[in-house]
């Protein structure tokens, strides 16, 4: 693969939280030391629970919030520091889909102009009739139709807002976009339509995307690569099927044992994880997971796991002292899939392989 | 839009009826009776007589309210007791002064607050912030009166750049006019200046951190777009609605200016009706000016409508 299309290094945002006349403020470490790259064209998604930091991620990577240190690289250029038009020229390259499709859309504003705003910016040489022109294009690029545009966010369903969403990010044509839980939003029947949407996208215009999601399902069929987080830090990350098949982190393994089989009778080992997240403003020290790892030991306490390559192939990386040894103990994949799948769930997951296809169905309008 | 309008001001009518019944009850239950205030030293019953039949005040009392209703209605707000000229021509005489008066000071309030709000909530925090909050906070508290004539003492009689007192009206000369108007329509606007622009700021603060605000910053629009275009304008229902409701407060605030101006508006006219127990004209003038808010408040919600899309279809 030829230079990575984003790529960040040692990414680390703390947050001031609390403090009063008589109290200290703490810091709250969001994100810490994280760095990983994007290749040109593919399909990054970085996953964890809530609270641990990937949207925090997202937004210092499109530079909504600044990061407190470490640097961001677009297409080899510094963007970190980008100010006044490089970081205009960066917002043409770079979009982004926010999460909620209810919120996200300036009430008081006609479709028509929410997505031709990007193009004044951007593409400031258009006549008002070409950009209507152009608009009306990109609507009917995300399955909407060119007269939506004289209507206004609230006359629409949330699957159709999130299109209105996606042809706002497609407006400036940007090289990467990236999704901050794109479809979490939205019922699980338009969150497939939407997903095909995405993918048939990136497809048909070469985009590159950052998708953050929590739900394994959708990464698992979407993806090509899986960045794993936990409290601010990525503890694995690789080839989207070496991580499902051969998890080595033993946080990825909780995680994937925790995703929902719809199967009679097939028995399943979830691993259940003990205790509450810690807290970001007092994190453990040296490995983050160890208070919840059942194969936490001494050294875990006392020195920070640096990723390392593990056994699986390349580019397939695990932060953790002893996941050689964790994997010796507890070999088989704990969710493994696609085997004796009820016919709902089969349903919902071709959904999804189509999606990674390009070759689906066509997304129809939502009600 | 038009069936909005007209629902509006069918929901004005039965609030404008009741005014006036208030304001008709209220000086039959005010002590004192002009007629023999009138009447003089002597107090002459068949003087007193005469006057009452005149100004029919041996009418029942529904009777005499809806005659005056209908009066009225008709644009005959009857006759100053006190110089005998009708009172609508003296409203038509004194609301003129008081409008330039009150418009100058609301461009005051709005040039001042709301570009102090929006700049205070930008920089929220900051120095700006507790300086415009600090500011504010003494405009409000600071009172009219007082203001006033600290502006005159130094204003006028030390540096004697502006006149203390006095009114020239605008088709006159209107360059003069303003010069004259410019302290007490200043004087006038700090204390709304003050409420405007801390509402301004919160409801600026409330939309900045909203997501599309977000979004709008995200499509790599510059500052003053993300600021002007999409965080002002979702800011303005409040700063609308707060702009009617103020317009009681101006005419409040009119009555005390112009006294400390010597303005000859409507302000100093409801002084002195009410000083003199001139009913007629403060009945008048309680009237118009009733009516005046219901119209302030009809066009914010216009105004409402105008700019929020999700009412227009209703």
């Amino acid at each position: 693969m030829s230079e990575p299309i984003l790529k960040a290094i040692r990414l680390t945002r703390h947050f001031r939280v609390g403090g009063s006349l008589f109290t200290q403020p703490k810091t709250l470490r969001a994100v810490e030391d994280v760095s990983l790259s994007v290749e040109q064209g593919e399909t990054l998604a970085i996953v964890g629970e809530s609270g641990c930091g990937k949207s925090t991620l997202a937004r210092m990577l499109m530079r909504l919030i600044e990061p407190t240190s470490g640097q961001m690289l677009f297409e080899g250029r510094q963007i970190d520091q980008a100010e006044g038009r490089a970081l205009t020229e960066l917002r043409r390259d770079m979009q982004f889909i926010f999460q909620d499709p209810f919120s996200s859309l300036n009430p008081r504003m006609s479709v028509g102009r929410l997505v031709g705003e990007p193009l004044e910016t951007h593409a400031p040489g258009l006549s008002a009739q070409e950009r209507r022109a152009k608009v009306a294009d990109l609507l009917s690029q995300v399955g909407l139709r060119a007269e939506h545009a004289g209507r206004y966010p609230h006359e629409f369903s949330g699957g159709q807002r999130q299109r209105i969403g996606i042809a706002r990010a497609l407006a400036s044509g940007p090289k990467l976009i990236i999704g901050d839980e794109p479809v979490s939003a939205l019922d699980v029947s338009v969150q497939a339509q939407v997903i095909n949407l995405l993918a048939e996208l990136r497809d048909r215009l070469g985009l590159t995307l950052v998708v953050i999601a929590h739900d394994l399902a959708v990464i698992r069929h979407m993806s090509d690569r899986v960045a794993v987080m936990y409290l601010g830090k990525i503890v694995e990350e690789g080839p989207t099927d070496e991580i499902f098949a051969h998890p080595r982190h033993p946080y990825t393994m909780a995680l994937l044992s925790a995703i929902p089989e719809a199967e009679h009778g097939r028995t399943r080992r979830q691993i259940a994880l003990t205790g509450e997240m810690p807290s970001p403003v007092d994190p453990p020290s040296g490995c983050r997971f160890r208070t919840r790892c059942r194969f936490a030991r001494e050294t875990c306490a006392a020195e920070i796991p640096a990723l390392r390559e593990t056994d699986t192939g390349p580019g397939h990386r695990a932060a953790c002292h002893f996941f050689e040894e964790i994997a010796a103990e507890a070999p088989s994949p704990p969710a493994s899939a696609g085997t004796g799948r009820t016919d709902a769930a089969r349903a919902r997951f071709s959904l999804y392989a189509d999606a990674v296809s390009g070759t689906g169905i066509r997304p129809r309008a939502t009600t | 839009m038009l069936s909005f309008i007209l629902r509006r001001l069918i929901i004005a009518i039965p609030t404008i009826i009741l005014i006036s019944i208030f304001v008709f009850a209220l000086q039959k239950l005010l002590p004192g009776d002009p007629v023999l205030a009138m009447a003089g030293e002597e107090r002459d019953p068949a003087t007193i007589e005469y006057l009452r039949e005149k100004y029919r005040l041996n009418d029942p009392i529904p009777i005499q309210y809806l005659t005056w209703v209908g009066n009225a209605l008709r644009g005959d707000l009857g006759i100053s007791l006190r110089t005998n000229q009708p009172v609508l021509e003296l409203i038509g005489q004194k609301l003129p002064v008081t409008i330039q008066l009150a418009a100058m000071a609301m461009i005051f309030a709005l040039a001042i607050g709301i570009p102090a709000g929006i700049v205070s909530a930008i920089r929220k925090g900051t120095i700006v912030d507790y300086v415009a909050n600090v500011v504010a906070l003494s405009g409000l508290s600071i009172p009219n009166f007082w203001l006033g004539i600290m502006l005159i003492l130094l204003v006028s009689v030390k540096w004697q750049l502006l006149p203390a007192s006095g009114y020239v009206p605008f088709d006159e000369d209107p360059l003069r006019s303003i010069q004259v108007m410019i302290m007490p329509a200043f004087v006038l606007g700090t204390a709304l200046a003050a409420t405007l622009m801390r509402h301004t700021r919160s409801a600026m603060l409330s939309v900045l951190t909203s997501d599309y605000v977000r979004t709008a910053r995200a499509k790599g629009l510059s500052e003053r777009r993300v600021i002007l275009k999409h965080a002002f304008r979702n800011a303005l229902t409040p700063i609308v609605t707060l702009s009617a409701l103020l317009f009681g407060e101006l005419i409040a605030g009119a009555v005390l200016t112009e006294q400390i101006f010597t303005v000859p508006g409507f302000g100093k006219l409801i002084v002195d009706a009410v000083f003199n127990r001139d009913y007629a004209v403060v009945q008048g003038i309680v009237l118009v000016t009733a009516v005046g808010f219901i119209a302030m408040n009809l066009l914010a919600d216009i105004a409402y409508v105008l700019l929020n899309p999700r009412l227009r279809k209703q």
